[in-house]
């Protein structure tokens, strides 16, 4: 019997390699160059011309007076801070401080919401005990907690950590529940016809099916523990970033302050890329319009 | 000697804004262990409805389905179904998909799974993502990981109705040889008429509103069967009749 004139082996494509997306042709035919410098130079000017003017403001505005210098520091003399503080290792101590309470907060709470959500969104038995205690205690913003945290707790690391728990607990909760409850029924009917147990249907199916929106929510919940650790540390510490924002503003050091904020904001930026990576290569099967 | 599926359906009704539809009608009819059995019928004749009751998967009809002598109450392993959609789990590689359908992860497993990826013609595309095949190639992966656990009965909802002529008409033989050499029972829908005479020892034609089998055809020819024998085109020419005017398939 002589071979097959096609071989079902090849029906992927002609010569029976598997198929790629073609890398070589350009994503926007038709377009002017994008890699030309002249473009470059464009692109990257038009990214900078606007915090560029902001800085320029803020620059002539201390300058001229128009705030009191007391009040605020110039990007210059905040420049000049920033290193200071680094030299004298201030900078590396406060920020140690914070980042350790916001991981350890965030980690608690997002395992928790994510064990919780995931057990209300399986078992109508654990809904029905947990669900009504929870769904009433999240509409309480998670500073609202503080004052009861600090009469329980202290001002030790532990409510600090406790309030963080908290915001990234519910927020993992909710998104871990309705991730769950989405799954898609075609893929369950599968499991069911494969005799899948329950604890399996979970592991293989459920929770990866609601990783997309878990990761989500761990990016929500990492902004919100940041927002909650400069609030807890400003009204029950004596460490950390939120501190010595609020305490340079007590002592009239404005350099500080700024400094301290803008530490924040970059180690805030800087989670939620770390996040963005990790979610990109957990997340790397998935077929949507976002990749 | 007993039928391996026995089918004794009164009816099936769902409620739709408040107006009742009869799904199915009277359905019964009995496949002895080994036979190939086609479905054929106009889309939404019920014919998808009545494999899901076979199936387990729904449950509210009034009626008994047994397999085996033993009731149907809910799926089962005894009863693999290959779906109108791939249905891979996309967070899984072709070959996580396929050793899905086994009980534990054993080398013997994986070793099969090769092997029945092998067969559907699915070599070198194990480490593949599910977004990275074609409809056709995902829903040779779905057969692969029904065959896995060789199920006395194989339900097949449209299976083929994704792949190209070359691809279905291979995967039909492929079927067919599987079907023999594991001494399977298979219950295939389809609406191409050409594929159901080309498969089956039977074939039931489906009519709607509501659905019941409204005639059986016997097809008793020796495989490999030939489409444009005589023989095959005066059966295609009986089933075709039987269907509603206008609401069969163009000849594949």
């Amino acid at each position: 019997m002589s071979a097959p004139l096609l071989s079902l082996e090849s029906a992927g494509t002609v010569d029976g390699t598997p198929p790629r997306p073609d890398a070589s042709a350009p994503a926007d035919v038709g377009r002017p160059d994008r890699r030309s410098w002249p473009r470059r130079v464009v692109v990257a000017a038009s990214y900078l011309l606007v915090p560029l003017l902001l800085l320029l403001i803020w620059d002539r505005a201390v300058a001229a007076g128009w705030i009191p210098s007391t009040l605020i520091a110039s990007p210059g003399q905040a420049a000049e801070q920033f290193f200071t503080l680094l030299r004298e290792g201030t900078l590396a101590d406060h920020t140690r401080i914070s980042v350790g309470r916001l991981l350890q907060g965030f980690a608690i709470g997002s395992l928790l919401g994510i064990i919780v959500g995931t057990a209300v969104g399986t078992s109508r038995v654990a809904a029905r005990l947990v669900e009504p205690t929870v769904v009433t205690l999240i509409p309480i913003p998670a500073v609202a907690w503080v004052p009861l945290l600090i009469v329980l707790f202290g001002i030790g690391e532990l409510s600090k950590v406790l309030v963080i728990a908290i915001g990234s607990f519910c927020t993992l909760f909710l998104h871990t529940s309705h991730g769950v409850r989405s799954a898609d029924r075609k893929l369950i009917e599968v499991a069911a016809v494969l005799e899948k147990g329950r604890f399996e249907l979970v592991r293989r199916v459920l929770l990866p099916s609601a990783l997309p929106e878990i990761f989500a929510a761990m990016r929500i919940a990492m902004a919100l523990s940041w927002a909650l650790l400069i609030v807890a540390e400003v009204v029950a510490s004596s460490s950390g970033l939120g501190w010595l924002i609020w305490d340079a503003r007590n002592f009239s050091r404005p350099a500080d302050m700024i400094v301290a904020m803008a530490v924040t904001g970059l180690l805030g930026k800087l989670s939620d890329v770390l996040l963005g990576l990790l979610a990109k290569r957990v997340l790397r099967w998935r077929d949507t319009y976002g990749g | 000697m007993t039928d391996l599926l026995e089918v004794a359906i009164d009816g099936k009704s769902v409620r739709v804004m408040r107006r009742s539809r009869q799904i199915l009608g009277p359905v019964r009819f009995g496949v002895p262990q080994g036979e190939f059995v086609s479905i054929v019928g106009p889309s939404g004749c019920g014919k998808t409805t009545l494999l899901r009751c076979i199936a387990g998967l729904d449950r509210e009809f009034s009626g008994r389905i047994s397999v085996g002598g033993e009731r149907v109450r809910g799926p089962g392993l005894d009863r693999g179904v290959v779906f109108q959609e791939p249905r891979l789990m996309p967070w899984m590689s072709v070959r996580d998909n396929v050793l899905f359908a086994a009980p534990e992860r054993t080398d013997a497993a994986r070793r099969r799974v090769d092997e029945l990826l092998a067969l559907v013609g699915l070599r070198g595309f194990e480490e593949h993502w599910p977004k990275q095949l074609s409809g056709g190639m995902a829903q040779r992966g779905g057969l692969a990981r029904a065959l896995f656990n060789v199920p006395r009965l194989l339900l097949l909802d449209e299976p083929f109705g994704a792949l190209d002529n070359f691809t279905r008409a291979r995967m039909q033989q492929e079927l067919l040889r599987i079907v023999a050499s594991e001494h399977l029972t298979a219950l295939f829908v389809t609406h191409d008429i050409d594929e159901a005479v080309m498969l089956s020892d039977r074939v039931f034609v489906m009519g709607l509103n509501p659905g019941t089998i409204v005639e059986e055809v016997a097809v008793d020819l020796a495989h490999p069967r030939d489409r444009n024998d005589l023989a095959f085109v005066a059966l295609r020419a009986q089933v075709e009749r039987l269907l509603p005017e206008g609401q069969t398939a163009v000849a594949a």
